[in-house]
């Protein structure tokens, strides 16, 4: 499903260039559990918004979906959004203005789907993640947790075909994280790819794949 | 979507009452009072649409050639002529009013205002619904005819179909039999043309032909005392047929006549009628003009509070938009949001622009000087007028914030990276200083106007302007000798004299007199007719020769006065004792200001006269006013029993005259007042927006010892830049526009410096006001609560 060659980060200052990531090759398949490991700085978050398409590479290929996102446009890139990718960011990233309910029909309104089917998806989402009873609550209103439920909840409401994770248990204690991870291994059982960026070991063993990243490079790649 | 987008916004506001609450009130402010001058605008541009065929109505006006003037006035017989020697000429009819037309109504007479004379054709040139059982055509045809206008229809026939009634009426002291013939529909008030009755238009004749002693007005071609409307037909091409009126002149005027007839559009009559004489009422294209500017002024500001606000809150919507984004928005989708977003926040604010404008509209009515009505004629324009303007200023100001935040990147918004750097820093600054140089350049020239309208009111006429009154005689008033040499008995009246109208005069009287050396040439020169002592009285000084006197029997006929001016342009030398116009010249007066001083002072050719004394000027002892009128008016009483009194000092007719200075003074100074008011505004919006984003920057200062003065004065230093930046660009601005406003006049004021500086004193004080309560909130910032806050 993904397919990175020789991929290269690279920010230009006055007198240098500074490497964040250096000649990244990346296969990964449909259904995979991906968690991507490193110390702070490594690019982790730089790899995986390249391969969410929020970012660009400064050089190499990138194949989604058979298609070279080195080379499609922006139109193009919102449809990918829409479509099959779903995020997960360690700040929760809830719109204030909107409630529970709102915020997980927002990725629904912009894929353009009916307000019956629309109802139902949200209704199923709610019930699925125990937050019927808050679905008219607003972000500030809940805890840290439930907040990354319900982004989660946002992020699969439009049934991605990949799940895009930067450290999703960052802010959580540990029961919470431990309850998101599991949430995580069950979509992944149910079809979603999913790529995760975390620094806590335990959650890591939740990939069937590691990837270790080092100075921009990967220094280790397995499977477990 | 829509519903989504209307949610964040509206919640949004609800969390952000204070920066809602300033765009709003900025906003409906600036709405309602451009509203109010688009109100009078469109009432002025409506003028005459009510007459359907107004495209191919036109009233012919009289140019005459030597004086290069248009008078509207024409001869009796030139409808009927030109409607029978031309076959484009469809309809025609003379119209005149007959003054003091009354109708007898329960024994008594009821005047009739607006009773025009005409005929039968001026139904079908001019849109005028005839009602009930009128007749359908023929309604002026019999001497008799009389047609009401529905409201003088009600008074005079309360209740009942006035149609074939019988009522005498009054014409020139004599009582008629009058038969309705008809009633119309009220016509709208914004026309031109607006008799409240028609009569047969025969009526008017007897007048004429008294005042002149003659008994061919009805068929003379030398008075012109008819306005004369033409409906042309569809394929009638107005060139042409000016021009065919040259062959006409010849046949029924003159071999060489010395006025040209033509045609003006109905369209024209309101607001491009400044050069013909006796017009009717006019409207002032010019204030249309400055209005309209002004009013675009207003609406600029107001857009540019609302762009500088929405981009200072963009920071905080940057979060929402990125994640609307990785939520599968594109760029597009962010736009529109953001641009519904500002048309609806400005829709929001039409219903408060309009409650306000209506609140306000009596009082802006009092300051424009005109009846601001709401015209249901016009109802419709208003509204889409409005509409139009505030989904404009919607589109104008949200196009800004809205490209801005939908090109963000997702990747900057979610690293905290967005530039709110310089370029944007910039921007913003850049927007300030323009609604500044609008604001301080609206003071500057309140100040310039007002320092014109000063000059004017004290520079040296050439006459007493203070300690002089003028009595009003009125028309025809014999005994006007008898009364001056009443009230010169009093201790109290230094001089007193009969003229012909009251000085600075408003009115003109012009001749074109032959150059004395080069006999080709002709000069125009105005008339003015005295009384003796007039010089006197007002404080004229002769240079040359003698006044006018009693001891020389022969000057009321005789004799004539020139001034300085007109010996100059006619080229004559020694004046005194040469003949002009079979006049001699007894005497040259010293150059005063016969209108207001900012036209030139024409050359001047005075006359005595004993037929057309309408004023009397009395020069009285400086503080005896309030003793000397009740010795006026008791004498007035003796010598007109019949005639009210009344007077006007000099001072009077002097600030009339420079009204429209003084008004543009008040009008520039409250529209002045607005714009800052709504710059203030957004200012107060924005500072209070940079403060909150500070908050953390500032908590980390003071913790390294910054003192609360230095953060203060750190607010306050950047704002000065801005309003002297702004100061100095408004004086080439102002100079601009002010330098080209004062060329109209002969007599200028000097532009002083103290006026910059004074706009720029005014705007620093409010802007600094406006800025020092946040800047003072953000210094009393505890850093612990402010990094907590994070
Ligand atoms: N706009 C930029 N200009 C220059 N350098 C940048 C820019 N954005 C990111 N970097 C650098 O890229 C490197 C990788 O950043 P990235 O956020 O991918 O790290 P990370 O592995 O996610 O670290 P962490 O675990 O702390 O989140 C960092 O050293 C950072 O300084
Ligand atoms: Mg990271």
């Amino acid at each position: 499903m993904i397919s990175l060659r020789h991929i290269y980060k690279y920010y230009d200052s006055k007198f240098q260039r500074t490497f964040v990531l250096k000649d990244i090759d990346l296969e990964i398949s449909e259904g995979e559990f991906v968690t991507i490991m490193g110390p702070s700085g490594a690019g982790k978050s730089t790899l995986l918004n390249i391969v969410g398409m929020l970012d660009e590479p400064s050089e190499g290929e990138y194949y989604f979906l058979d298609q070279p996102v080195h080379k499609i446009n922006e139109k193009k890139k919102v449809e990918f959004h829409r479509n099959y990718v779903g995020f997960i960011f360690q700040a929760f990233h809830l719109i204030d203005e909107l409630t529970v309910y709102e915020n997980i029909e927002t990725p629904l309104v912009y894929k353009g789907m009916k307000v019956s089917l629309r109802k139902s998806v949200v209704a199923d989402m709610l019930d699925r993640f125990n937050m019927v009873a808050k679905k008219d609550l607003f972000p500030a209103q809940l805890s840290g947790g439930q907040q990354q439920l319900v982004a989660i909840a946002r992020a699969i409401a439009g049934k991605p075909k990949l799940l895009l994770a930067d450290e999703p248990t960052g802010n959580l204690h540990s029961d919470q994280g431990k309850q998101i991870m599991e949430l995580l291994k069950n979509l992944n059982n149910e079809g979603i790819t999913i790529i995760q960026v975390t620094h806590n070991e335990e959650f890591a063993k939740y990939g069937k794949r590691i990837i270790r990243l080092a100075d921009g490079m990967t220094s280790s790649d397995k499977t477990t | 979507m829509f519903r989504n987008f209307l949610k964040t916004v509206l919640r949004f506001l609800k969390h952000n009452k204070i920066f809602a609450g300033i765009n709003a009130l900025g906003l409906s402010i600036a709405l309602a009072a451009s509203f109010i001058i688009l109100l009078f605008v469109i009432n002025e541009l409506s003028y005459d649409h009510c007459h359907k065929n107004r495209d191919r109505i036109y009233r012919v006006n009289n140019y005459y050639v030597d004086f290069k003037n248009v008078m509207s006035g024409t001869p009796y017989v030139l409808a009927s002529t030109l409607k029978s020697e031309y076959p484009q000429i469809e309809k025609a009819a003379n119209t005149r009013f007959l003054r003091g037309f009354s109708l007898k109504v329960k024994n008594e007479y009821i005047g009739i205002p607006q009773a025009v004379a005409s005929t039968s054709d001026i139904f079908d040139i001019f849109t005028i619904h005839l009602l009930g059982s009128s007749r359908l055509s023929k309604l002026l045809d019999d001497p008799g005819s009389l047609v009401l206008s529905r409201s003088q229809a009600e008074k005079i026939f309360p209740g009942i179909d006035p149609v074939g009634k019988e009522i005498t009426g009054l014409v020139d002291g004599e009582e008629h039999i009058f038969t309705v013939t008809g009633v119309y529909e009220n016509i709208p008030v914004n026309s031109t043309f607006r008799p409240q009755c028609f009569v047969n238009g025969k009526w008017t004749l007897g007048s004429i032909n008294k005042t002149f002693k003659v008994n061919d007005t009805e068929t003379s071609w030398l008075r012109d005392f008819w306005n004369t409307w033409v409906l042309l037909s569809k394929e009638a091409k107005v060139p042409e047929l000016e021009k065919g009126f040259r062959a006409f002149e010849k046949k029924y005027l003159s071999e060489d006549p010395a006025h040209n007839y033509r045609l003006q559009n109905l369209s024209d009559i309101y607001l491009k009628s400044e050069n013909v004489a006796n017009s009717g009422i006019q409207g002032d294209i010019g204030k249309i003009r400055l209005f309209s500017a002004i009013a675009f002024l207003i609406i600029l500001v107001a857009a540019i509070n609302y762009i500088i606000l929405s981009t200072a809150v963009s920071s905080r919507r940057a979060k929402e938009i990125g994640i609307r984004k990785t939520n599968g928005a594109g760029a597009g989708n962010i736009r529109n949001q953001l641009l519904s977003e500002s048309i609806f926040l400005a829709v929001i604010v039409l219903p408060v622009a309009m409650l306000i404008m209506w609140l306000a509209l009596p009082y802006a009515g009092r300051l424009f000087q005109t009846k601001l009505t709401i015209l249901s004629s016009n109802i419709l324009t208003y509204i889409s007028v409005y509409l139009a303007l505030t989904v404009f200023i919607g589109i104008a100001s949200g196009i800004y914030a809205s490209y801005y935040l939908s090109g963000l990147k997702v990747i900057d918004i979610l690293r905290n990276a967005i530039h709110y750097g310089n370029k944007k820093q910039v921007f913003r600054s850049a927007l300030i200083i323009l609604q500044l140089v609008i604001f301080c350049s609206f003071v500057s020239s309140t100040f310039i106007i007002r320092s014109q309208y000063l000059y004017a009111l004290n520079k040296d006429t050439g006459y007493y302007t203070k300690d002089v009154l003028f009595v009003h005689l009125g028309r025809d008033f014999k005994g006007y000798s008898a009364y001056i040499n009443s009230i010169k008995s009093s201790p109290d009246v230094i001089m007193a004299a009969g003229m012909m109208d009251e000085l600075p005069m408003q009115g003109s009287m012009t001749m074109m007199v032959p150059h004395f050396v080069n006999k080709e040439s002709k000069v125009k020169v105005e008339g003015m007719a005295v009384d003796y002592n007039l010089f006197k009285t007002m404080g004229m000084t002769l240079v040359e020769g003698r006044d006018f006197s009693e001891e020389f029997g022969s000057d009321l006929t005789k004799s004539l006065v020139l001034n300085e001016t007109a010996v100059k342009q006619l080229g004559i030398e020694e004046p005194v004792g040469k003949g002009l116009g079979g006049k001699t010249i007894i005497g040259v007066v010293k150059d005063f200001n016969l209108h207001s001083i900012h036209s030139d002072i024409p050359p001047m050719s005075i006359d005595m006269t004993d037929q057309y004394i309408e004023e009397v000027a009395v020069h009285y002892k400086h503080g005896t006013l309030s003793h000397l009128l009740p010795f006026l008016k008791d004498e007035w009483k003796k010598a007109a029993p019949d005639r009210p009194f009344g007077y006007s000092t000099i001072e009077e007719v002097i600030s009339e005259i420079y009204s429209t200075e003084k008004n543009l003074t008040t009008i520039v100074t409250i529209f002045a007042i607005f714009t800052l008011l709504i710059a203030a505004f957004g200012l107060f919006g924005l500072t209070l927006f940079i403060a909150k984003t500070r908050t953390k920057e500032i908590g980390i200062r003071k913790i390294f010892g910054c003192s609360e003065r230095s953060i203060i004065y750190s607010f306050l230093k950047s704002n000065l830049i801005l309003v002297a930046i702004a100061a100095s660009v408004s004086v080439p601005v102002t100079l601009l526009f002010m330098t080209r406003w004062l060329s109209h006049f002969s007599n200028r004021t000097k532009i002083g410096w103290w006026i910059f500086a004074v706009s720029f004193l005014i705007s620093f004080f409010v802007v600094m006001l406006t800025v020092f309560f946040h800047s003072y909130r953000a210094s009393r910032i505890n850093p612990v609560d402010a990094l907590r806050y994070e």
